[in-house]
């Protein structure tokens, strides 16, 4: 294997890639979550806190800190999970409240699930629904074949090289 | 790296990372003072009560289109104090590049080195060749009066060919220029992918 070969796979081993269709497929089934629930917010981030849809009552400006937070909040629990020897797959932790209960669930080893409920729905319901959902979604994300990369996208040198350094310019006042 | 080709968005992950009190948290509050509002989100900060990150900081930051895609750039700090180990682990996984603040003081060698040679044992952890990873080397705090000559600092690192600058995050010197190479060299990495 060549130097640049090794390269590439290290670097692809951290990317995810979502397609047109499996976006649609994430934005129906958050869509269907939310009202079987009933669910106040649902979010589906990748597990370094990059958002891939949400749902429900919340100020598009706090989406990413939120989508950051979820990723960090599942990652911790895990790592205690692991350091206490009681790891199990499906990993789902759960933050009762007397008005509201969040979810925030593992979904494969790519994605994180956030769900916010009413205090007034079952527990084991929303632990049911939610822990259906996150297998649909690592599933649906678990074709990572890239295919769009090389169908759907051209990628122009010139122009990544000559537009790269204008919008890094432009990002400071 | 997240594509999502529905929405054209490329989001990356930039981690500060170094020995504590080193000026991580410090490089992203004047980015975040210095950026418009509306290209990025808020800094949120998990803190000890003591005001030191307990957790990490995060800020994304979201560009003008490149090549038909808007890339979002999350930039983390890690905690830098010796007993959050597991925290750091977990924050400079999935990350497309660092940046590594090291701490020009006279008194502050053996934790600029503790701390790159820690991260370079995370990232070997994860499968990565640290040699061809992105990374910046930022050397902070010249501007203090036991500061160490930088290139002093970068020879006692085993950093060559790592791109550095030197910098007084206090004062914003050096911090976009940091951030800017950061940037370029993850958005290089992407483009050997991409084309």
């Amino acid at each position: 294997m060549s130097p640049v070969e090794e390269h590439n796979i290290d670097l692809l081993r951290n990317r995810i890639s979502v397609s047109a269709a499996q976006q649609d497929g994430i934005q129906n089934m958050v869509k269907q979550l939310k009202k079987q629930i009933p669910a106040t917010l649902v979010l589906v981030a990748d597990r370094n806190g990059q958002i891939i849809f949400m749902n429900g009552d919340m100020a598009q400006t706090t989406i990413p800190e939120l989508a950051a937070l979820l990723a960090a909040d599942l990652a911790a629990s895990e790592e205690i999970a692991r350091l206490t020897d009681t790891y199990q797959e499906h990993h789902l932790v759960l933050r009762e409240g007397e008005k509201q209960h969040t979810f925030i669930s593992e979904a494969g080893p790519n994605l994180a699930l956030f769900v916010q409920t009413g205090s007034d729905v079952p527990l084991g319901w929303s632990r049911m629904l939610i822990q259906e959902a996150s297998s649909k979604f690592a599933e649906l994300v678990a074709d990572q074949s890239n295919k769009e990369i090389a169908e759907g996208f051209t990628f122009n040198v010139d122009e990544f090289n000559s537009t790269v350094d204008g919008a890094i310019d432009d990002l400071w006042n | 790296m997240l594509i999502n080709w529905k929405l054209k968005e490329l989001n990356l992950k930039i981690v500060y990372y170094g020995p504590a009190f080193s000026g991580k948290t410090t490089n992203l509050i004047h980015i975040h003072s210095r950026v418009d509002p509306q290209k990025r989100s808020d800094l949120i900060s998990l803190k000890t009560q003591e005001d030191r990150t307990l957790y990490f900081d995060f800020l994304q930051l979201e560009m003008g289109k490149v090549n038909g895609l808007t890339p979002k750039i999350h930039l983390y700090t890690v905690p830098g104090q010796a007993s959050y180990e597991s925290s750091r682990r977990l924050v400079l996984q999935g990350a497309d590049g660092v940046v590594f603040v090291a701490d020009l003081s006279d008194d502050r060698q053996e934790a600029n080195q503790k701390s790159w040679e820690n991260m370079q044992a995370h990232l070997v952890s994860f499968g990565i060749l640290p040699a061809r990873f992105p990374t910046i080397l930022q050397l902070n705090k010249y501007d203090l009066p036991n500061a160490l000559p930088s290139e002093q600092v970068a020879k006692s690192l085993p950093v060559n060919g790592i791109p550095r600058y030197t910098a007084a995050a206090v004062n914003g010197d050096g911090v976009f220029d940091t951030l800017r190479a950061a940037i370029q060299g993850v958005m290089q990495s992407i483009q050997r992918q991409l084309a």
